[in-house]
């Protein structure tokens, strides 16, 4: 094959225990990597179908991220991709990348049927030890959901990951991580709908590597019978561990309308004693520090923001050169004719007091927040807007480091928001981005098209494309849907 | 080449022929493999599969996902556990499942055999969008209960028979609906005049793959009250029953395959 590279490729063992390492070749191509415009200077974004996949039209969204500290080469990321041999398959696909982000490939070893619900990962404790929390399938055919933690020492095995600690009936887990000791510390935000007393967030923690899981309630206050889907907790590298939610006060089932308090909770200890997460407490002395109280939150399990459902949007972040500096982010309605609004606010005392609102984003939903060792903060998120009287999704990732007094932004994506799709999250309910050295990584999910103008910093396709087509094999146009991108963008320097 | 409804359609009574005919011509593995190939090992060696995974150069694909782009002159890795040679020297017969998928694809679980092996020389390629013979039989002995009907209304369930009206809520939700089915022809179970299916009306990705039914819609439904949890809540005079997956709702026309193979079992 002309124009080809050969490079070897160590493989992991296959067979388990008594590894022998094999060493194949594999073709590396990156003359067939295609670049529709030329990316500007340090900003790199990649569509992560493989080119094996390039007649796929699946709706890949909701994506994650896992980079590997020791290693931050190689990442894993998972997005509602079904595994391309069936549905009936009893392992789902996750993303594979050895070179930083520049390819990708799709690998078969989370156990689901044919592809998940829900699921978020990370890397702890040794080399390449990913840890991930899933919504597995199938559903029950009348209730419940399958939650589980799963873990694979080596992902680079290849073989399926293998179950700890499943139970019905929660929502959302959302995995951080502490990797820097060992064994590794893994954190796991779960709304836990079995709880009968309505405090459903919770916050699953395992000081040992994944093995066992001990299951600590956040919520101390009354809710209106649950709290919302979505609970996030942020390790800070000083033992601190921190976890945001959105307490559901009162839900107007009629209506949809929630009144919420946006929550936050914090334990000095890495949550190693029980009770947990106690060491935060508001006015009422209770646990949980109350960023803001009584928000309006519209709960639409349907297009509501364009077509993207709304009412479970959060993110938190922690700096990872002062423990005590936190960045939150939620979505809520003001009322000044917004769908849906997102509030940036600030803390720099550990959560004890909070800024007003350093931003706020109309129509905006999905943000990410992460904190680069020199303490420049990143916020990603997606705004709906018209543009050319086009509706459009527009994924921005903003750079502050001033705490959002003033922040810089590029935009990553700029597509047609008017591509039917199925099914929902249309993007996702939630994104990711991390920093990594010198890096901001991220992923989102958005409309492939090849468009002039839909990624203003360029686009590397791995899967087939023409100028304003995506192909399949023999070259024939292939529909538009949702696919997972990666990015990676320079740190601004203070 | 994306694969058209008539090539499903095509598919699945290709799986039900075969399997109405014991399905001699498929051997077990072949029929659980989500890829056929034949080609010629690149640099064969005596080391097995396990030891080091092999390269084969495709020279003709039989079977594959029809989203997986996989064609003459492709390189696909081999990996397996098993004690399998990449010894061969000239063209195998290789099957396999898809592990992994990037700028090529990854098959595990491999079988490589040696040519000549009897093959037909114009055999299509077989495109799996349809189920698997292995699928089909399987959901076939799970169903209760086996008809070819036509919707005539969707409805939503009472807030009884869906659980109750006041429960916690997630974006998971299922947003159950009823399918209410006149039944034209009973291929096993009990015979009925109409039967009640509960789908999960939800756009939620969680039911990306659970078949969902609109008016008018005439099936071959392989029913049951698979992976229920609790009790499904029936009103008086009605059966109410769930068909989980893409398999379970066939096209019209398999329903007289399916009562002849079951005939003959």
């Amino acid at each position: 094959m002309k124009g080809v590279i050969w490079r070897p490729h160590i493989l992991g063992s296959l067979i388990g225990a008594g590894a022998i390492v094999g060493i194949v070749l594999v073709a590396a191509e990156p003359t067939k990597i295609r670049v529709h415009t030329p990316p500007a200077a340090g900003v790199v974004v990649v569509d992560m179908i493989p080119k094996t996949l390039s007649s796929e039209t699946n709706q890949d969204s909701e994506p994650f991220l896992a980079v590997l500290p020791s290693d931050p080469s190689f990442m894993v990321a998972s997005a509602f991709t079904p595994n391309p041999a069936g549905s009936s398959r009893p392992t789902a696909p996750i993303f594979r990348s050895k070179d930083g982000g520049k390819t990708w490939d799709l690998i078969t070893v989370v156990p689901s049927e044919g592809s998940t619900a829900d699921i978020t990962e990370g890397f702890s404790g040794p080399a390449r030890q990913l840890h991930a929390g899933i919504l597995s399938l199938p559903m029950s055919s009348n209730g419940p959901t399958n939650y589980a933690h799963l873990v694979e020492d080596d992902i680079n095995v290849l073989s399926p990951m293998v179950i700890r600690m499943p139970r019905p009936d929660a929502d959302q887990p959302y995995v951080a991580t502490r990797p820097d000791v060992h064994p590794g510390i893994v954190y796991v935000g779960v709304n836990d709908l079995s709880v009968v007393d309505g405090k459903t967030a919770t916050v699953d923690v395992s000081l040992d590597g994944g093995m066992t899981y001990a299951v600590h309630r956040i919520e101390v206050r009354a809710t209106d019978l649950q709290d919302g889907p979505s609970i996030r907790p942020a390790v800070s590298n000083d033992g601190k561990v921190y976890a945001a939610f959105l307490g559901w006060r009162h839900f107007d089932r009629r209506t949809g309308i929630v009144k919420a308090d946006v929550v936050v909770v914090r334990d000095d200890n890495q949550a190693r004693t029980s009770p947990a997460f106690q060491s935060l407490k508001d006015t009422d002395q209770k646990a949980g520090k109350r960023v803001a109280a009584n928000v309006t939150i519209p709960w639409v399990n349907d297009a509501a923001l364009g077509q993207e459902r709304i009412g479970s949007t959060l993110s938190l972040a922690v700096d990872p050169g002062d423990g005590k500096k936190l960045y939150i982010a939620w979505g809520d309605r003001v009322g000044n004719g917004d769908i849906y609004t997102i509030h940036v606010r600030v803390s720099n005392d550990a959560g004890e007091t909070w800024s007003a609102d350093r931003k706020t984003m109309k129509n905006s939903t999905a943000p990410a927040l992460a904190v680069a060792k020199n303490g420049v903060a990143g916020l990603l998120y997606q705004r709906l807007e018209t543009i050319g009287g086009r509706q459009k999704w527009v994924t921005i990732l903003e750079q502050s480091h001033d705490g959002f007094l003033s922040s810089s932004s590029i935009t990553l994506a700029s597509v047609a928001a008017d591509l039917p799709q199925p099914n929902l999250p249309y993007n996702g309910d939630y994104e990711c981005l991390i920093a990594v050295d010198g890096e901001f990584r991220g992923v989102f999910s958005a409309n492939n098209k090849p468009e002039s103008g839909a990624f203003p910093q360029g686009v590397i396709y791995q899967r087939r494309t023409s100028a304003t087509s995506l192909l399949d094999d023999s070259g024939t146009p292939v529909a538009p849907s949702i696919d997972p991108f990666f990015f990676s963008v320079p740190v601004a320097t203070n | 080449m994306r694969c058209s409804s008539q090539i499903v359609f095509l598919s699945i009574l290709l799986s039900v022929a075969l399997l109405s005919a014991g399905a001699a011509a498929a051997q077990p593995a072949e029929s659980a493999a989500d890829v056929i190939a034949v080609g010629k090992l690149e640099k064969p060696s005596v080391k097995t599969l396990a030891g080091a995974p092999c390269v084969l150069r495709v020279s003709s694909v039989r079977k594959k996902p029809s989203s997986i782009a996989l064609k003459e002159g492709d390189l696909m890795m081999l990996v397996g556990e098993r004690a399998q040679k990449c010894s061969a020297t000239g063209e195998v017969r290789v099957t396999g499942a898809v592990l992994s998928l990037g700028e090529q694809v990854t098959l595990q679980s491999v079988e490589i055999q040696p040519l000549p092996v009897p093959e037909a020389t114009a055999a299509p390629l077989v495109t799996t969008e349809g189920p698997s013979m292995a699928t089909l039989s399987k959901r076939l002995q799970a169903a209760e209960l086996v008809v070819q009907g036509r919707v005539i209304t969707v409805r939503t369930p009472s807030a009884t028979a869906a659980g109750g009206p006041r429960r916690k809520v997630s974006e998971h939700d299922p947003q159950w609906k009823e399918a209410v089915v006149q039944v034209l022809e009973t291929v096993k179970g009990s015979p009925h005049q109409t039967v009640v299916v509960r789908f999960p009306g939800s756009r939620d990705i969680a039911y990306r793959d659970v078949p969902k039914f609109r008016v008018g819609q005439t099936s071959t439904l392989l029913l049951s009250k698979e992976n229920v949890v609790g009790p499904l809540i029936e009103a008086p005079g009605e059966k109410v029953f769930v068909a989980p997956t893409k398999t379970d709702v066939l096209p019209a026309a398999v329903a007289r395959q399916l009562k002849q193979m079951l005939g003959n079992s």
